[in-house]
Formats: structure tokens, C-alpha cells, sequence
């Protein structure tokens, strides 16, 4: 009976954890390319600001509740509302969630600033980025673990002068000396 | 051996014009620890030409987390916030501006009126608000520093705004360097 070498066993155990990790590697990989240009977006939410225009609201003699009333009922919009804010005199910003009101009391002037999640994005932030803690910190450790046995296994996978004794020496070195010469220059 | 000796050579190559920017995201939630390494590079803030003026935000020794458990009212820093200079304080509020792209700041509501605010500043990376938490209330805690813009700096962001804005700016109008108070944020909660 034939048996089976530990190369056998390799090649077997890298194939179907490879398959397993697919999920995964995408989701880290879509959110990874997202938020390493944070410098340049923002990775999970869309702002939009989306002007309007309203009749003018207010004086002197009128409080802030009673503009925001005002502006909220001029824009059919419930008289819900999380907080106001002056943030100048003439400026009053009206906060619901994820939705800010802002109305400037001399022109009638509204902008409205929405914010969404980015479909796909909001999802695979969350979980390249742990915001769920618990449970989820343990399979993304195990994932971890799961890529660098996949990394380890693969150097094995083949023999030959195109295996690790052969060409792949190189490909493993110069893929170790990027990251290190980066680290050097930096 | 050529093409080994050529992948060495573009790997090595290939570091030269690596980009040096630190762009790495954090948790961004609920309650966070951040490191100690102080880095403020958040370019699209409106924060980033300042200069801070207070020594002690960036003294060693500062504990991570929480660390007090009694609150200071903002209206009372904002009211005397020399007072409050280098001193660690915690604080509530309601959050009514967030950092649009980075999320490194947040600003937190007076508790005694609607047109005052705290500032509150964190390590790019370290803490991440997310930009739904606008309306909620969020806990900081951190050292109380003041901040002071150089007249060039303030006058060129006021000529960005008035450009921005579609306004004139008059140049003349820039008097001087901008003192402001803010609280370098070493732990949020929200």
C-alpha cells in the first residue's frame, strides 16, 4: 500500500486551508488597499455635503430650539434631534444622527452632511480592524496563524530547481530584504 | 543566477522611493489605549500648522487609559483654560465636529451653552472617531495644552477659506498669532 510522504500531507493541508482562507485574504486585502490611503479618504464613511436653500429663520429674541424647529419644519423634516451647536453666531448647526443640519440664519442657506458606510468597505474595515473585539480577536488570530502556515508550507510545496532548493531561495530572500531595507532606510 | 541577482536588485530598488507616511488605522472604537509614540502628520485638519505650546503634553511618563474617574466640567476649562494648562482632566461631552478623514479629532459641547466647544486632539492612527458619533456623547481624557498658530499660518487658512468660500480676504484682517486651548487626547471612550 502506497503511503503517503509528508510532502503529500503538505500539499494537502495547503490546498484545503488555502481554500478556507480565500474569505478572508480578500476581505483584508479590499480593506488593506482602503485604509492605507487613509491620507487621502476616508476609508468606511461617505460624507456628502448636499446644499438647500430655506427661507431665512430667527432674530435675536428666538432660541436656538425654536430656529432648529423652524428650519427642521421648513425642511419637512422630523423635529428630532440629537444636539445643537453654534459654532459661530450666525451659524447654527442642527445634529441628528449621521445627518448635520447646517443652516446659516443670514441667507437661509442649508447644507446637509450625510454620512453613510462605504458598501463593502464599512464591512471589511470592520473586520480587518477589529471593531467587534470578542470572539472575532480569535479568528483573526487564527487567520494569522492560518497565513504564516501557508506561507511556511508553500516554500515546500515544490521540488526541484524550482522549488526552495532552486530558484525560490531567491524570490523568499528578496521578499524578506524588502520589508528589512525599507525598515534600514526608514 | 541573473534573474536571482535581478529580483535582488529591484527589491532593493524598490525601497528607494517608499512612502514615508504612516498611514495605518486604528480600532477607532469603544475604549481605546492608544501607544505612546506622538505623530501628528493629519494633513487635511484644520489643526495641522499648529504649534504646540505646552511641554507637558508631550512629557514622559504619561499613563496610558483612563486613570481619572471624576469629571471636569468643559465650560470650567473653557472658561479659565490657562488654569487647567499641562494638567490631565477628563471629560464628557457631546461630540459636534469630527475629523472628516483621519478621525484624529473631535470637538465636545459645552455643557453650559451651545456655542462653546473643546477640541480634542489625537495621535493619527492611535484613536479613530468615526464620523458617526457626531450628536453622541464621548468620554476623553488628557492634558489640557494651549496651542499657539503663527500669524502666517493663520492667514494663510483664512485666505484658503475666504478662496474656499468664494469670500474676498483681506490680508489685514490676520492680526497677530492665534492662541487657542485644546486636549491632546490620550484615551476616548465612546
Amino acid at each position: 500500500m502506497p503511503k503517503h510522504n509528508w510532502r503529500w500531507w503538505l500539499h494537502v493541508l495547503h490546498r484545503d486551508l488555502g481554500y478556507l482562507c480565500v474569505g478572508l485574504v480578500l476581505v483584508y486585502a479590499i480593506s488593506g488597499v482602503a485604509v492605507n490611503h487613509v491620507a487621502d479618504w476616508n476609508p468606511t464613511y461617505r460624507i456628502e455635503r448636499l446644499p438647500a436653500q430655506i427661507a431665512k429663520v430667527g432674530g435675536d429674541d428666538l432660541g436656538d430650539a425654536e430656529v432648529a424647529r423652524q428650519v427642521l419644519s421648513q425642511l419637512q423634516l422630523s423635529p428630532e434631534y440629537s444636539t445643537l451647536y453654534r459654532p459661530s453666531p450666525t451659524q447654527l448647526h442642527i445634529i441628528r444622527p449621521n445627518h448635520t443640519i447646517e443652516f446659516d440664519q443670514t441667507t437661509g442657506g442649508v447644507v446637509h452632511e450625510v454620512v453613510t458606510g462605504r458598501p463593502v468597505l464599512y464591512e471589511t474595515n470592520q473586520l480587518h480592524l477589529n471593531h467587534h473585539k470578542g470572539v472575532w480577536t480569535y479568528v483573526a488570530d487564527a487567520f494569522a496563524v492560518a497565513l504564516a502556515f501557508l506561507a511556511i508550507t508553500g516554500m515546500f510545496l515544490i521540488k526541484g530547481k524550482k522549488g526552495l532548493a532552486g530558484r525560490g531561495k531567491w524570490l523568499v530572500l528578496a521578499g524578506v530584504l524588502l520589508p528589512l531595507a525599507f525598515l534600514w532606510l526608514h | 543566477m541573473k534573474l536571482p541577482v535581478l529580483l535582488l536588485s529591484v527589491s532593493l530598488f524598490a525601497c528607494l522611493p517608499a512612502c514615508s507616511e504612516d498611514s495605518k488605522a486604528a480600532p477607532g472604537d469603544k475604549t481605546v489605549q492608544p501607544a505612546e509614540k506622538p505623530k501628528d502628520d493629519c494633513a487635511n485638519c484644520p489643526d495641522a500648522a499648529k504649534v504646540s505650546a505646552t511641554p507637558a503634553a508631550h512629557a514622559e511618563g504619561l499613563q496610558k487609559g483612563f486613570t481619572l474617574a471624576d469629571y471636569t466640567p468643559i465650560s470650567k476649562i473653557l472658561a479659565a483654560p490657562a488654569d487647567f494648562e499641562g494638567k490631565r482632566v477628563l471629560v464628557k461631552g457631546e461630540a459636534v465636529f469630527v475629523c472628516p478623514t483621519r478621525g484624529c479629532f473631535v470637538t465636545l459641547k459645552s455643557d453650559a451653552e451651545n456655542d462653546k466647544a473643546l477640541f480634542v486632539k489625537v495621535e493619527d492612527g492611535e484613536i479613530v472617531f468615526p464620523a458617526t458619533i457626531k450628536g453622541k456623547p464621548v468620554e476623553a481624557e488628557g492634558i489640557v495644552e494651549k496651542v499657539v498658530t503663527p500669524e502666517a499660518k493663520v492667514r494663510e487658512a483664512a485666505e484658503a477659506k475666504a478662496k474656499k468660500e468664494g469670500k474676498e480676504f483681506d490680508p489685514a484682517s490676520v492680526k497677530g498669532d492665534k492662541v487657542s486651548w485644546q486636549l491632546r487626547g490620550l484615551a476616548a471612550k465612546f
